[in-house]
């Protein structure tokens, strides 16, 4: 498919965002901003801007526990990074953190700290979608090592079965937890896993032009009633959690050569320069701009309150129906 | 009133719901077909078609979690889990998403599921189709439980279950799918909330029966009439919620209480009510607490089965030893 300027551009942007994203992230963690093990999406941007930039305002989106950047566009940069700085004006009230946040009126469901198991309850949303005549897609992101839990097939079985309109994205990202890809499965591409239940695609997860076509496609046939699976091939900067002994575990050079040959903004910023579409006075003020307003998010959540026990201990949180015994 | 069999009252349950709501549907493996593995929802597809009835593959777990996703979107899945032992197959759904996304949303998205499922023995199929689940799943905040024992209690019962707005996991016993009982003609329901009742009143020593055990214990304390011990039983019917004032009431009467479970007594519901007892009437309390559950041991299949669950005799002994 071919883009217009503006769009190229703007996805562009979205890249230098999230990028600048990944690393105020990482920065928090080492300030000690962030209570528990929040997962970095460093060297994977392309993907979450390039799905985020093919769905409509009128499809759902479940990410993965690294899908910040994607969570913010949807749900907004302060209501996430409020949450994620554990405070009372997060997303969720600081309650649900960011792998566990959501906003159903931005249409963004729940990721679960299950692994897989996002692919079989949204396909049972989006059979609910498709019984009420909605014309939603229902995009829900895994990685390859999700693709080890045996719903993941289930999912995909109950899909082909019931035609729901989802698309299940596979980010490969070659790591799962603490260990490579080559301890989880037998096969590069894991999508072949799905590929007797439903129609695969396998695409350069870190050319943001490409995961927007594939995932383009992809939405238009789940519209369709023709679930698919896209994969998105990229490669994990960091370790599993910010923190964990990632150097004893990865390649760092490797990391440093990818960072060098397969960064997903130099690759994208490089073809835009070329194109003569942005400039590099263009690329630097987008940088600092980022940079800034990252900055200040930070600096405003770090302001605001975390919870009290009255603001927490709420059982009407819990249960919908009137009950007797207040925690039962 | 009139007789009907309990798999009869659970189908009535759900056809009334489902003719209330078209929100309501029924999932679950050959519910077209046997109405369920149990036959529990046996003639629903007659009335209510392909689009109501939903067959499943055997994938207890993807399917009970494809039911959570109907529910959040303004569906009132009602989930045939078979035997509560398939329970633990889709305990991730029933565990981890479908309790917990009103607390993660703080308060804005229900998850209005219910799960059904034959739980605990009588079918004499051995270890991993007789068990009783209910206690591992009463230590999950957000979750209610329902346990039954009569087709007319199951069909009040799964009435509220399906239109509460909350998760249930309801326990019918399985052994009992063809136990008959009288059944309201009457449209009613069964609030969750102080569901115990007094199944029959005594003096000296309450016995508190989960499901099945209810039957035994009215044996049992027909035996104990007849020595001149007076019974009152007590047959919770919701464990979560705890219909916790109504047991209170009756230890504060009788002084004594015995707790009959076909679960395990290890770790059984049994322990929990007995803490909430010891908490709230131990003055009251002229004996230790007996509970009386199953051996710690799998249930073994066929006749075995008898030697590892509570029996009459058991429970005779048990109230006895509190005098």
């Amino acid at each position: 498919m071919s883009y217009s300027k503006e769009q190229l551009v703007n996805m562009y942007d979205r890249l230098v965002k999230g990028r600048a994203f990944s690393e105020k992230m990482e920065e928090a963690v080492y300030a000690g901003l962030v209570m528990g093990s929040l997962h970095l999406p460093h060297g994977q941007e392309a993907i979450q801007v390039g799905i985020m930039s093919a769905l409509t305002d009128k499809d759902y989106i479940s990410g993965t526990h690294r899908f910040q950047i994607g969570l913010a566009e949807r749900i907004g940069l302060q209501p996430l990074v409020n949450e994620i700085l554990g405070r009372t004006t997060g997303v969720n009230k600081s309650v649900a953190f960011d792998f566990h946040c959501s906003d159903m009126d931005k249409k963004v469901l729940q990721c679960m700290g299950t692994l897989g198991s996002t692919y079989p309850t949204y396909t049972g949303f989006a059979w609910a979608l498709k019984q009420d005549k909605k014309d939603s897609v229902v995009v829900i992101v895994q990685g390859d090592g999700a693709c080890g839990e045996g719903v993941v097939y289930e999912a995909w079985n109950l899909a082909a079965l019931f035609k729901v309109p989802v698309v299940y994205v596979i980010e490969n990202n070659k790591w799962a937890e603490g260990s490579p890809i080559t301890t989880h499965h037998t096969v590069e591409n894991v999508s072949i896993k799905a590929s007797s239940m439903l129609p695969t695609q396998v695409v350069d997860g870190n050319d943001v032009v490409a995961v927007r076509d594939a995932m383009e496609e992809a939405i238009k046939k789940a519209r369709n009633f023709e679930p698919n699976v896209v994969e998105l091939h990229t490669y994990r900067w960091k370790g599993h959690f910010c923190g964990d002994p990632q150097e004893y575990y990865m390649d760092m050079k490797k990391i440093e050569e990818l960072k060098k040959t397969d960064c997903p903004l130099n690759r994208f910023e490089t073809q835009l320069l070329e194109k003569g579409i942005i400039t590099e006075e263009y690329c630097n003020n987008i940088k600092e701009d980022a940079k800034n307003e990252l900055d200040e998010v930070f600096e405003k959540a770090k302001k605001d309150p975390f919870p009290t026990a009255d603001d927490i201990i709420n059982y009407d949180w819990i249960y919908a129906s009137p009950n007797t015994g207040g925690e039962l | 009133m009139a007789r009907k069999a309990m798999i009869k009252a659970i189908s009535e349950a759900a056809a009334a719901e489902m003719r209330n709501d078209s929100k309501v549907f029924v999932m679950g493996e050959d519910v077209r077909s046997l109405g369920g593995g149990l036959s529990a929802f046996l003639g629903l597809h007659r009335e209510f078609g392909d689009e109501r009835v939903i067959d499943m593959p055997i994938a207890e777990s993807g399917f009970s979690h494809f039911a959570n996703g109907a529910a959040i979107a303004g569906y009132r899945p009602v989930i045939d889990l078979m035997f509560s032992d398939f329970a633990t197959v889709a305990m991730d759904a029933i565990v981890n998403y479908s309790p917990k996304l009103r607390f993660n949303t703080n308060g804005k998205v229900s998850v209005p599921v219910t799960f059904v499922s034959g739980n605990g023995g009588g079918f004499r199929v051995g270890a991993n189709h007789s068990q009783s689940v209910e206690a591992w799943f009463a230590n999950v905040p957000g979750l209610k439980i329902v346990a039954p024992a009569t087709p007319a209690d199951a069909k009040g019962l799964l009435r509220a279950s399906i239109q509460d707005n909350d998760p249930v996991l309801f326990l019918w016993y399985e052994g009992d799918l063809e136990l008959k009982g009288e059944v309201p003609d009457e449209d009613y329901i069964i609030p969750l909330n102080n569901a115990g009742t007094v199944v029959r009143e005594g003096t000296d020593v309450t016995l508190l029966a989960i499901q099945h055990e209810r039957f035994k214990a009215e044996k049992a304390a027909k035996i104990l009439e007849k020595e001149g011990i007076s019974v009152e039983i007590i047959d919770p019917r919701v464990l979560v919620p705890l219909d916790k004032e109504l047991i209170f009431n009756s230890v504060r009467k009788t002084n004594r209480l015995v707790i009959v479970h076909e679960a395990p007594t290890r770790g059984g519901f049994g322990g929990e009510i007995t803490a909430l007892v010891q908490e709230s009437c131990f003055s009251d309390l002229k004996a230790p607490i007996k509970r009386v559950g199953s051996l710690n041991m799998p249930v073994p299949a066929g006749i075995a089965e008898d030697f590892v669950y509570p029996t009459v005799e058991k429970i005779v002994d048990a109230v006895k030893s509190t005098l």
